[in-house]
């Protein structure tokens, strides 16, 4: 007698390392597919945090014995971070792009997202010349592109949908543009908040769904809500010392 | 029916196998599965619990009795006098005697608590099988679960490749 697939479901929910799972999965091709299967893996991982495997600085610096995720770590040890498996033209162009002469200012149009771990990406459609002409150019300061998680209006998102935010930070206002993977094209319109000289912000943080920023010199947060896609602004408490200067935690 | 006894509610649950057992309504509320037929009125007559036969069900009712939170005269749990870590020290014993069953009955109760919806015993029974996987070889766990390697060879051989990390 062999038990049910919902059955076994319950059972490798229980497991608490991701490397019983995948030993699990070996076992027989119904295993591999109770556990491969998207909704599995989203309860798995809702219950279960992803492991530590590394720290990203420039490359990846895999998890060390005796570290629990050593073994899974190791696996990753021939990620390609450089993203070479992009075509030639794409990759040339994606050099260019974090090379020395690369630009913050200038207003890039085309995305490609890479997964470096399953040498795959994903070319995005080119950002539309009717939002692009929204930005006085310029007034660039800054442009940030960033990976966010699919929201709430996205219907059919599953484990692989995510959504492609580009902040454009300019002198006195940002734009928000913002791709769903789910819908397949750029919002219609740009998010957009008015700034008083937000001439520089420091690091992004990611903290319960929001993105945050610390704005230089000012004692104030900027938060996006990535759910919403709203912008608003906290007043930070103001810092410990005249002369003391804050640092991001 | 249900019934009074003592100034406790009874509940009447028939196996397929046409046993009925009488529970008192607190112990059968365990079940999440029950606790709603009963929330919902559905239980003016004996519950038939379907797929679930007479030795199986005495078994997962003899479970229910002793996780069922024990209430005194005055209605305060018995924790509040039985110290709460002697308690659970108490009842992690019960829990492993009880679990040494042969495989079919321990597929049984999994598909038991399942159905009748009890957490606790369906983290009970899952968790003999979670150290199985953990600790043991791959023959140990397919053996455990009663399943065979029915990949291709190459195609456990790309899988295998795949999951070698799991193996370190």
């Amino acid at each position: 007698m062999a038990l049910p697939d919902e059955l076994l479901e319950e059972i490798f929910l229980r497991l608490a390392a991701a490397a019983d799972l995948a030993r699990a999965s070996t076992a027989c091709v119904s295993f591999r597919r109770v556990i491969t299967a998207h909704p599995f893996l989203r309860r798995f991982r809702a219950l279960h945090p992803p492991p530590l495997l590394g720290i990203l600085c420039g490359g990846l610096i895999p998890a060390q014995p005796p570290h629990p995720s050593a073994a899974a770590a190791a696996a990753f040890a021939d990620a390609d971070l450089s993203c070479s498996f992009l075509p030639p033209p794409l990759f040339s162009r994606a050099l260019e792009g974090t090379g020395g002469d690369y630009n913050p200012s200038h207003l890039v149009t085309e995305f490609a997202v890479c997964d470096p771990l399953h040498r795959r990406y994903l070319l995005l459609p080119a950002l539309p010349d009717l939002l692009v002409g929204q930005v006085h150019r310029p007034d660039i300061v800054e442009c940030e592109p960033f990976l966010a998680p699919p929201g709430p209006d996205d219907v059919g998102a599953d484990w692989s949908s995510f959504r492609v935010m580009y902040l454009v930070r300019c002198t006195t206002k940002l734009f928000l543009f913002v791709f769903s993977t789910c819908a397949g094209q750029w919002l219609a319109n740009p998010v957009t908040i008015d700034v008083f000289r937000c001439g520089a912000v420091l690091h992004r943080f990611c903290a319960h769904g929001c993105f945050c920023w610390e704005v230089f010199r000012s004692n104030k947060l900027l938060v996006l809500d990535a759910r919403r896609i709203e912008f608003s602004t906290v007043d930070l408490p103001p810092p410990p010392g005249l002369m003391c200067e804050r640092w991001p935690l | 029916m249900a019934t009074r006894e003592a100034g406790k509610k009874m509940i009447m649950l028939k196996s397929p196998d046409g046993m009925e057992f009488e529970v008192e309504e607190a112990v059968a509320m365990e079940s999440q599965t029950i606790r709603k037929m009963i929330e919902d009125d559905c239980a003016d007559t004996a519950i038939l619990i379907p797929n679930i036969n007479s030795k199986i069900l005495s078994r997962v009712i003899e479970y229910c009795n002793k996780h069922v939170p024990t209430t005194g005269a005055t209605g305060a749990a018995a924790s509040d006098t039985v110290a709460p870590a002697a308690l659970a020290e108490d009842l992690k014993i019960w829990d492993a005697e009880f679990i040494k069953v042969n495989r079919a009955t321990r597929f049984d109760l999994i598909q038991a608590a399942s159905y009748l919806n009890i957490k606790g015993l369906l983290d009970l029974t899952s968790q003999t099988t979670i150290d199985t996987i953990s600790d043991n070889s791959l023959e140990e766990i397919r053996s455990f679960l009663s399943t065979k390697n029915d990949y291709l060879p190459e195609e456990e051989q790309t899988i295998r490749r795949e999951n070698q990390w799991a193996f370190q």
